[in-house]
């Protein structure tokens, strides 16, 4: 394809040989390329250092300086033929890996992650030829012929990509189709010269090697695809672009449900996932799976998108497999979360609870001893010895009663302040409570497996086993079933405190419970129950 | 974070050719005059480079015969290669520039003005 022709202000005849000539000479005879490369890069080195002449002799140089010029600023001769030689010619890192060692160790692990043979068991659901379903085998199970790519081995100093197609294709009955249009894409051809200074090795291996290069630089490889049928060459994006299809994937499993309960409890509603959760997720997968091919990365083989709670995804389908996977292992890692966060909070209220047991331990004690020291001075009153007229005794009885209002005195300071951090600790647990959703209990499943709608009530308070349970299936839920259910009570004397519908009614005591009129109470779906032996 | 390496050559040369096509010799000038002659890319690493994106399919190549003006119309002038940015390319560059800009915030984040006083790393 010619343009039209540009300006040239010293036209030089290219039949007289001169420095530049020369030097080309010397710069090709080093280039260990084919003959049509060597030329090619001959002519680009002179167009180039002609131009540079040029500009020379415009800025007024003499003409051999300009030559000399030119030629020196193209740097040390033999080191550009060496760079330009490995550019074109199959890299150095072939070799090097090639004769690696540990090669054959890798080789079964590049051969899940790169592509060419792993293709996934099921039978693909994108047709490309007219209608038939391709059922596709990864090269592990070969049916009764032998996996033909691993047959023969090739002499892969010398032998061309053609060749080795050429080969396999003679080591079987199905006709071998290769894709040469898309391979250009990977920069091979026809006349690609395998080049690697080895020994001579099976196809499968050339091919894992080629694959693992070209990944790395370019995000794409030759693939093979085997069906009953025929074997196809191509490329791994062009296989992948057969099967890509729109799947959607339900994020509402990564719901928090600490937050759940607030919400059930009081509006009702379907389960929320945290706005950063679906971001981190969508991040995690675009950065994991195949980076190269999504559409934020350039990549035009896969896209993704959030949608209220799904994950709706364009991609292959052995990325489609990854990220099931994916979508597993991060599920498992948020219910352990869950789980986590559900116990730090129930080990919280624990503590909460002894401190307000402590307490009114202490509490009881305290006024105990108020009313002990309140006798005594009662007693000291009407003792017989406060009527005698006996002035010691009847000093040190008033001595002992000023020392016993003294100690009653501080007795009620100590009562007040406990009465105090009573009420405060009271608050705490009250709150907590209806944070705490799931107490590990070993009635029922955590509520990640539950579904959403099961009808529920909770028990809260103390009972030895508070909690989240569902209602009976069979028969009404009475409050002595209820008790009954989270393994009884610890205080005949504990209140019963009924929160429904955001509303909050004292029953009444369990002592009472079966001569009261909420004995027959039926509990329904959302009630919450609390049992607290609180002094009113 | 993009899993490219830092190759600023490849930059350099990709923006020099999304301003149009050009050839060897025009973009290394080009490159010299954008960087005021602080930038210089040798042939050596060049024309290595410029294979390696046609190779990986993010330039595309045509020749071109270069006559003089007023030439012998039979005689053959000399060849001339040119590179056009591909799609492909296109994208690629624009990656590139994404993580160059990434790397730019992520330092400027430790060389802001004030954090001299602080013992800034010299």
């Amino acid at each position: 394809m010619t343009r039209t022709p540009r300006n040239n202000p010293t036209p030089r005849p290219p039949t007289s040989r001169d420095g530049i000539d020369a030097w080309l000479d010397v710069l090709t005879s080093m280039l260990a390329l084919p003959p049509s490369q060597r030329a090619q890069v001959r002519d680009e080195l002179e167009d180039h250092l002609r131009s540079r002449v040029d500009d020379l002799l415009i800025a007024g140089s003499p003409e051999p300086e300009a030559v000399r010029t030119a030629i020196a600023e193209l740097g040390e001769t033999a080191q550009l033929a060496r760079h330009i030689t490995s550019a074109n010619h199959t890299p150095k890192s072939f070799r090097r890996f090639a004769m690696n060692a540990t090669f054959f160790v890798l080789a079964g692990s590049i051969l899940t992650a790169g592509v060419s043979m792993m293709m996934p068991n099921a039978p693909q659901q994108q047709t490309s030829a007219a209608g038939q379903t391709e059922s596709v085998e990864t090269s592990r199970h070969q049916p009764a012929e032998s996996d033909p790519l691993n047959a023969f081995t090739i002499n892969v100093r010398s032998a061309t990509l053609s060749d080795m197609f050429q080969n396999l294709e003679s080591h079987t009955d199905r006709p071998v189709i290769v894709h040469w249009d898309q391979i250009a894409n990977l920069g091979f051809d026809r006349e690609s010269v395998i080049g690697i200074d080895s020994q001579p090795i099976k196809a499968d291996l050339v091919l894992t090697i080629l694959a693992e290069r070209t990944e790395q630089e370019i995000s794409d490889s030759i693939a093979v695809l085997q069906t009953d049928n025929r074997i196809e060459i191509g490329t791994r994006s062009q296989f992948d672009r057969r099967t890509r299809a729109q799947k959607i994937y339900d994020l509402s499993i990564f719901e928090d449900i600490t937050e759940k309960f607030e919400r059930n409890l009081y509006r009702g509603g379907p389960a929320q996932v945290n706005e950063k959760t679906l971001r981190t997720i969508l991040t995690l997968l675009e950065g994991q799976i195949s980076p190269h091919d999504w559409d934020t990365a350039g990549g035009d083989l896969a896209s993704a998108g959030i949608l209220n709670q799904t994950l709706v995804v364009t991609a292959p389908e052995r990325v489609h497999d990854q990220i099931k996977t994916m979508l597993h292992e991060l599920h498992q890692q948020h219910i352990e979360q869950q789980r986590a966060h559900q116990q730090y909070q129930q080990q919280s209220i624990e503590r909460l609870n002894d401190a307000f047991a402590a307490i009114r331990e202490s509490l009881k004690n305290v006024r105990m001893e108020i009313r002990a020291k309140q006798e005594e001075l009662k007693r000291i009153g009407t003792s017989p010895f406060h009527n005698i007229n006996d002035p010691d005794a009847r000093a040190q009885a008033e001595l002992q009663a000023q020392a016993l209002h003294a100690k009653i005195e501080e007795l009620k300071l100590q009562e007040q302040e406990l009465d105090r951090r009573h009420g405060q600790y009271q608050s705490m647990l009250i709150n907590y409570e209806f944070k705490d959703l799931i107490s590990p209990s070993t009635q029922h499943e955590s509520t990640s497996t539950q579904p959403t709608d099961a009808p529920t009530y909770t028990v809260l308070g103390e009972v030895h086993r508070p909690g989240l349970y569902r209602l009976p299936e069979q028969g009404d839920l009475t409050l002595s079933r209820l008790i009954h259910t989270a393994g009884g009570i610890k205080d005949p004397d504990t209140q019963i405190l009924l929160l429904r519908n955001g509303e909050s009614r004292m029953l009444g005591r369990v002592a009472d419970l079966n001569a009261s009129d909420y004995a027959d109470m039926k509990l329904a779906r959302g009630d919450v129950v609390r049992f607290s032996t609180h002094e009113p | 974070m993009l899993n490219l390496k830092q190759d600023h050559s490849t930059l350099v040369v990709l923006s020099v050719l999304a301003d149009g096509p050009s050839y060897g010799y025009a973009i290394s000038k080009a490159i010299a005059a954008k960087s005021d002659g602080h930038f210089k890319l040798t042939a050596s690493g060049m024309y290595p480079l410029l294979t390696k994106l046609e190779k990986q399919g993010l330039v595309t190549t045509s020749w071109e015969e270069v006559k003089a003006e007023g030439a012998d119309p039979d005689a053959t002038g000399r060849k001339r290669k040119w590179y056009t940015l591909s799609p492909k390319g296109h994208k690629q560059l624009a990656k590139h520039i994404e993580a160059h800009r990434q790397m730019q915030s992520l330092i400027d984040a430790f060389v802001t003005p004030a954090s001299n006083a602080h013992g800034a790393p010299a």
